[in-house]
C-alpha cells in the first residue's frame, strides 16, 4: 500500500464521461490594488452535448473561469483537462489542435472584430490560420453562415459597422464555428441586445448546439436567459462555486442562500415564475466564510458544508 | 397650446424631405451613425488644395532640371536680397548671395522631403518594432524599450545629431539616419502605448482562441489599428524632421553648401530677417504649406478609415 | 388633451425633435404626446433607437445642438415650449431630478462626494458649508449609504457601482423635486443591487409623494413598479395603459412581441423563445401619419417566429428557400390578439397577483414550442 497520506478525493459532481472538466481551478492577477484571486478553486465539468450554465453577479470570477478553459490565460493553478488530457502537458502541436475544439463567444459584437474586416474574412480567420486552402475555406464559410442563418452572398462583403448588434453576434458565432468545435464557451453573448434580438441570438445559439452536437459553457449574469439556454447551472460567488445541479433542480429549489437571494432580485412580469420551494434553515454567513459542497438532492450539490480552509485569506 | 414660432410646422416639413445619399463611404449603415454636419465646402476644398500642392511640389522637385528658364540653384542671378520681378529666376526673389529664390526651394524640396520621408519611415520602423514588442509582451521586453526610449530622449538631441552626423558624415544619407534615430523615441512611446491598450480587446483574445500566433496577432490585428494614432503624429513629426534639418545646417552639419534644404534657406534668411523679410518669407511658407496639407490629408485618410460606430 | 388643473405635472403634446445628419434629417420623435399626473410613477419602455431617451432629454433641454424640437410641453401648468433649451434647463433643474445610467460618467472622479454633494445643495438653497454639509449627510443617509459622515470624504472610485447610484439619487433629491427621472438608472447594475435601487426609488417616491418616470429597456423591470406605462417604438409612442392592464386583452402587438420574447426562470432548457425579426424602423426613415406607421410596423409585429433567419440577410437563387416568416404564435395578426385572450377564461383575479391573460399567452409559447421541438 502507498504510503502517501493525503490523496484529494475527486469531488463528487464530477462525472466519469465528461469533455471537459475543471478540476480545482485557481486564477490570480497582479493589479495595481494588489493580488486578486479571482477564481478560488472551481471545480466542474460538461459532458458532450450538454449546456452547462455559469451565473453570478460581476466580480465573482465567472468571465475568469470561461477565459482560463480557452487559457486566454490559462489558471494559475488547478487542472482543466480536455477529452481526458490536461490541457498544461499538451505539446504545442496537440494544444493547437485542442484549441480548435474549444471556442469562444464574445459580449461585445463590435470589439470582437477588427473593424477593418470584411466579414468573409473574420468568419474565415480560423481557417486561414490552420492553413485551410482557399476553395475549401470558402464552402465552409458559407456552411458556417448558413448555419447561423445567412448567406455568405448576403453578408460576405460587409464590414462590422455595417451591421445590427443581432449580426454580428451571429458573425461571431458563425467564426467559432467554422473551424468545427467540440465545446463554445458563450460569454455573455446577449447581454448588450435588445431583447427581441436576444431572443433570436439564443434560438440561433439553440440551433447550432442542436445541429452540431455541443456543448456549451454559457456565461451570464441573466438568470432568466441562463434558465433557457442550460441543462445544468452553476453559481458563482466570490471565485467560487456555491451551487451546482440540474437547472431545474436549482431553480425550482434553491438550496444556497445566496442562489435565493438572486432568484427573488430578478425582475419577473408574471410572479408565478417564481416557483421555488425550500428550507430557509441554511447558514447566512454564505458572505465571508467558504463552505464544501455537499449533496442535498440528486446530483444537486450547495455550499453549505463545513467550513473550507483553502489557505487563502477569507477577505 | 402653442406652438414654437419658428418656422411651419415639422410634419409638413418632414413629409417634403429628401433622403440625401452619402457621396464617400459605404453604403447606408443599418445603424445610423449620427454626426452632425460639417461645412462640406471647406472640407473638401482643403483636401483637394493640400492633393494639388503635394502633387505640384513633387513635379516641380522631380522635374525640376528640366523647367525652362529655371536658373540653377548655385547660380547667382542677381544682388542680393533682390525683391521678386517677372523673370522665372526672379519669381520669388533672391536670396542673401543673390540665387533665385524659386529654384533653391524647388531643388530643396528634394532635399528636404527625402529627408522628411526617409527619416520618418526610419524612425517608425525603429519605434514600431521596439514599441510593438515591448507592449505586446510586456515585462522585461518593456523594461527594454523605456530605456531604449528614454535614453534616447534623455540625450539632448541635437548634440545626439551632431555626434551621428559627425560620425556617419554629413550627406543625406547620415543626416536622415541620425534624424531618423532620434525621432525613433517618439514613435516608440506612441506605438509602445496603443499597443497596450489594445492588446487586451476582445479581438485580440477572439485571434488567439483560434489559434493565432503572436507574429500573425502583432501584424494583422494589432498594427492596423494602430494606423490612425500614428497618421495623427506622423505629419507633425515630419515637419520637425524638416525644420531640425535646418538648425543641422545653421550649425554647419547639415546639406553641404551650395546644396538647398528648406530648413538650410530659414536657417540663413533668419540672419537678414529684419532687414530683408522676403528671403526666410519663401522658405516658411513652403513648409506651412507642406505641412499644412501632409496634415490634412492624413486627417481626411484618417476619417475616411475611422471604422469607429455609435449606438442611437 | 389638455392640463387638468394642477394635477397633471408634466405634459407632452405632439412632441417632434428633428436632427440633420450625414445621411439626412434624423426624426428622433414623431408626435409624442404623454403626461405624467402628480404623484404616480410612469414607465417608459422601448428598445434602443425608439426614442425613450431622447424624449426626456427634449423636455429637460438636453438635447444636441441643431436640433429642432417642434410641438409643446409643460410643466406644472407652465409652458415650456416657447422657451429655450438652456432656460428649459434652469426652471426644471429645481422641479426635476434625474438619474442617468453610468453614475461614473456623472461624478467627477477628482472631487470628494460630499463636496459634490454640497455645491448642489447650496446651488439650490442659500445655506451655510456647514449646513450644506448636514443636507448632504442627511440625504445619503436617505439613500442608504452607511457611515455617510465618513462617507462625504470619499472620492466616487471609492463606492461601488450600486453605492454610487445611490449617491446619484441623493444628489438628485437635493432639490426636493416633484418630479424623479430614472433614465436606464439600474440597467448596468448586478441584480441584487437593482433591486436594491429600485426598492429605493419607490420608496423615496412614496414618502416624497414625487411623481417619477422610469425608462428602461426592460419591461420586467417597469411591469412591476410603475403606476402607468407608454411603450415607445421608431420614435412614437404605440401603446399606452395602465401597467396592471398591460396584458389585459386587446394586448398591443408590440408589447406582446416584446414578452414573449423575455426568457422565463420557469421555462424548460432548450426552449425557443418566439421574436420579432427584421429591424426597427430608421430614423432617417420619412414622417408617416399614425395610421401610415401603424401599417408599416403591423407587417413586422406580425412576424413573430423563432426561426433563425432574418429577410435580407439571406440571398438565395432558389426561390423555394428566400425565407417567408410563419407566424409561431396563432392568432398574431392584429385584431386576433384581442380574439385569442378573450377566448380564454374571463375570470381575471381582482387585485389577485396573477393574470390569467398573461397566463394563456404563456401556455401557447410552451405549446408552440413543444410543436417546433417536434417538427425539427
Amino acid at each position: 500500500m502507498s504510503t502517501v497520506t493525503d490523496t484529494p478525493t475527486r469531488a463528487a459532481w464530477l462525472r466519469d464521461d465528461a469533455l471537459l472538466t475543471l478540476d480545482d481551478v485557481h486564477c490570480a492577477f497582479k493589479t495595481a490594488s494588489g493580488r486578486v484571486h479571482a477564481v478560488r478553486g472551481v471545480t466542474f465539468d460538461v459532458r458532450p452535448g450538454e449546456t452547462l450554465g455559469l451565473v453570478g453577479e460581476s466580480g465573482c470570477g465567472k468571465t475568469t473561469t470561461g477565459r482560463a478553459i480557452l487559457r486566454l490565460p490559462g489558471p494559475t493553478s488547478g487542472t482543466v483537462s480536455f477529452r481526458g488530457e490536461d490541457m498544461e502537458s499538451l505539446s504545442s502541436g496537440r494544444m493547437r489542435a485542442a484549441r480548435r475544439k474549444l471556442q469562444m463567444i464574445f459580449q461585445d459584437p463590435l470589439s470582437a472584430f477588427n473593424p477593418r474586416r470584411k466579414v468573409v474574412d473574420i468568419v474565415g480567420e480560423g481557417l486561414d490560420i490552420q492553413g485551410v486552402p482557399r476553395s475549401e475555406r470558402t464552402d465552409r464559410i458559407a456552411a458556417a453562415l448558413e448555419q447561423v442563418g445567412m448567406s455568405l452572398a448576403a453578408v460576405g462583403d460587409r464590414r462590422p459597422h455595417e451591421l445590427s448588434g443581432g449580426q454580428c453576434q451571429r458573425i461571431s458565432i458563425a467564426r467559432a464555428l467554422a473551424v468545427g468545435p467540440d465545446l463554445i464557451v458563450c460569454d455573455e453573448p446577449v447581454a448588450s441586445l435588445d431583447v427581441s434580438v436576444q431572443a433570436r441570438v439564443l434560438n440561433v445559439l439553440q440551433e447550432i448546439r442542436e445541429r452540431n452536437g455541443l456543448s456549451l459553457v454559457f456565461v451570464s449574469h441573466d438568470l432568466a436567459v441562463v434558465k433557457v439556454m442550460s441543462d445544468r447551472v452553476a453559481v458563482m460567488y466570490r471565485g467560487r462555486i456555491v451551487e451546482i445541479g440540474p437547472a431545474d433542480s436549482v431553480y425550482r429549489t434553491p438550496l444556497h442562500p445566496y442562489t435565493r437571494r438572486l432568484l427573488d432580485a430578478v425582475p419577473v412580469i408574471d410572479p408565478a415564475e417564481r416557483v421555488w420551494t425550500g428550507a430557509d434553515d441554511a447558514e447566512d454567513d454564505w458572505r465571508t466564510v467558504d463552505r464544501a459542497l455537499v449533496e442535498r438532492a440528486p446530483g444537486h450539490f450547495a455550499a453549505l458544508g463545513e467550513i473550507v480552509h483553502d489557505g487563502e485569506q477569507v477577505p | 397650446m402653442t406652438q414654437l414660432s419658428n418656422g411651419p410646422s415639422p410634419r409638413t416639413q418632414g413629409l417634403n424631405a429628401v433622403i440625401r445619399p452619402k457621396r464617400f463611404g459605404t453604403s447606408l449603415p443599418l445603424i445610423p451613425r449620427i454626426k452632425p454636419r460639417r461645412p462640406r465646402t471647406v472640407r473638401r476644398g482643403a483636401f483637394w488644395f493640400a492633393v494639388a500642392w503635394l502633387t505640384l511640389l513633387v513635379l516641380a522637385a522631380v522635374f525640376a532640371d528640366v523647367i525652362p528658364g529655371l536658373p540653377a540653384y548655385d547660380e547667382k542671378i542677381g544682388t542680393f536680397a533682390q525683391p521678386p520681378d517677372l523673370t522665372v529666376g526672379g519669381l520669388l526673389g533672391t536670396d542673401g548671395v543673390g540665387r533665385s529664390n524659386l529654384s533653391r526651394i524647388i531643388y530643396g524640396a528634394r532635399v528636404s522631403l527625402t529627408i522628411a520621408i526617409v527619416s520618418t519611415l526610419i524612425g517608425l520602423v525603429i519605434g514600431l518594432v521596439v514599441g510593438m514588442i515591448g507592449g505586446y509582451y510586456r515585462g522585461a521586453w518593456e523594461a527594454t524599450a523605456n530605456i531604449i526610449a528614454n535614453t534616447l530622449s534623455a540625450l539632448p538631441p541635437l548634440l545626439l545629431l551632431l555626434a551621428l552626423v559627425s560620425a556617419i558624415g554629413a550627406s543625406l544619407f547620415g543626416i536622415t539616419i541620425a534624424l531618423g534615430v532620434v525621432i525613433a523615441d517618439l514613435y516608440i512611446r506612441v506605438t509602445k502605448g496603443a499597443v497596450i491598450g489594445n492588446v487586451n480587446r476582445e479581438y485580440v483574445l477572439a485571434a488567439r482562441a483560434l489559434g493565432a500566433g503572436d507574429v500573425r496577432i502583432m501584424t494583422r490585428e494589432i498594427l492596423p489599428n494602430l494606423v490612425p494614432v500614428l497618421a495623427s503624429i506622423i505629419p507633425m513629426a515630419m515637419a520637425i524632421m524638416i525644420v531640425v534639418e535646418g538648425s543641422l545646417s545653421f550649425l554647419g552639419y547639415g546639406i553641404p553648401a551650395p546644396t538647398p534644404s528648406w530648413g538650410g534657406m530659414i536657417a540663413a534668411g533668419a540672419d537678414i530677417m529684419r532687414q530683408f523679410p522676403l528671403v526666410i518669407f519663401w522658405p516658411v511658407v513652403t513648409l506651412f504649406l507642406t505641412v499644412f496639407s501632409f496634415n490634412t490629408i492624413g486627417d481626411h485618410l484618417a476619417s475616411r478609415t475611422d471604422v469607429r460606430e455609435a449606438k442611437l | 388633451m389638455t392640463a387638468t388643473g394642477t394635477d397633471t405635472l408634466l405634459a407632452v403634446e405632439d412632441l417632434t425633435l428633428e436632427l440633420d445628419a450625414a445621411q439626412g434629417t434624423a426624426h428622433i420623435l414623431r408626435g409624442v404626446s404623454m403626461s405624467v399626473p402628480r404623484g404616480r410613477t410612469l414607465g417608459i419602455v422601448g428598445e434602443s433607437g425608439s426614442g425613450k431617451s431622447m424624449l426626456l432629454r427634449t423636455v429637460l433641454g438636453l438635447t444636441p445642438a441643431g436640433a429642432r424640437v417642434g410641438g409643446a410641453m409643460s410643466f406644472d401648468g407652465e409652458d415650456l415650449s416657447a422657451l429655450h433649451p438652456e432656460a428649459r434647463r434652469t426652471m426644471l433643474g429645481r422641479r426635476v431630478g434625474v438619474v442617468f445610467q453610468n453614475p461614473m460618467t456623472s461624478l467627477n472622479p477628482v472631487r470628494t462626494i460630499g463636496a459634490q454633494m454640497a455645491e448642489a445643495v447650496r446651488f439650490h438653497q442659500k445655506l451655510s458649508k456647514a449646513q450644506a454639509r448636514d443636507v448632504s449627510v442627511d440625504l445619503l443617509d436617505q439613500v442608504g449609504i452607511v457611515n455617510p459622515r465618513q462617507r462625504i470624504r470619499d472620492f466616487p472610485h471609492q463606492f461601488s457601482g450600486g453605492m454610487r447610484q445611490r449617491v446619484m439619487i441623493a444628489m438628485a433629491l437635493t432639490c426636493s423635486p416633484d418630479l424623479l427621472i430614472a433614465d436606464e438608472a439600474t440597467t448596468a447594475l448586478d441584480v441584487t443591487v437593482q433591486k436594491g435601487i429600485l426598492d429605493l426609488l419607490q420608496r423615496i417616491q412614496e414618502e416624497r409623494r414625487m411623481s417619477m418616470i422610469l425608462v428602461s429597456h426592460d419591461l420586467s423591470v417597469v411591469a412591476g413598479r410603475t403606476d402607468d406605462v407608454i411603450v415607445m417604438y421608431g420614435g412614437r409612442i404605440v401603446d399606452r395603459r395602465a401597467t396592471s392592464a398591460l396584458f389585459t386583452p386587446p394586448v398591443h402587438p408590440y408589447t406582446r412581441a416584446l414578452m414573449l420574447a423575455i426568457p422565463r426562470l420557469d421555462m424548460e432548457a432548450h426552449t425557443r423563445l418566439p421574436a420579432l425579426g427584421g429591424n426597427p424602423p430608421s430614423v432617417f426613415d420619412p414622417l408617416l401619419s399614425p395610421a401610415e406607421a401603424d401599417e408599416r410596423d403591423a407587417r413586422r409585429w406580425a412576424t413573430i417566429s423563432s426561426d433563425i433567419v432574418e429577410p435580407g440577410d439571406v440571398v438565395d437563387p432558389d426561390e423555394e428557400r428566400i425565407f417567408r416568416p410563419e407566424p409561431v404564435v396563432p392568432g398574431s395578426e392584429i385584431g386576433a390578439v384581442g380574439t385569442l385572450a378573450a377566448e380564454q377564461q374571463a375570470g381575471v383575479a381582482e387585485g389577485g397577483d396573477r393574470d390569467v391573460a398573461v397566463d394563456t399567452i404563456f401556455e401557447d409559447v410552451a405549446r408552440d414550442a413543444d410543436a417546433e421541438e417536434g417538427t425539427r
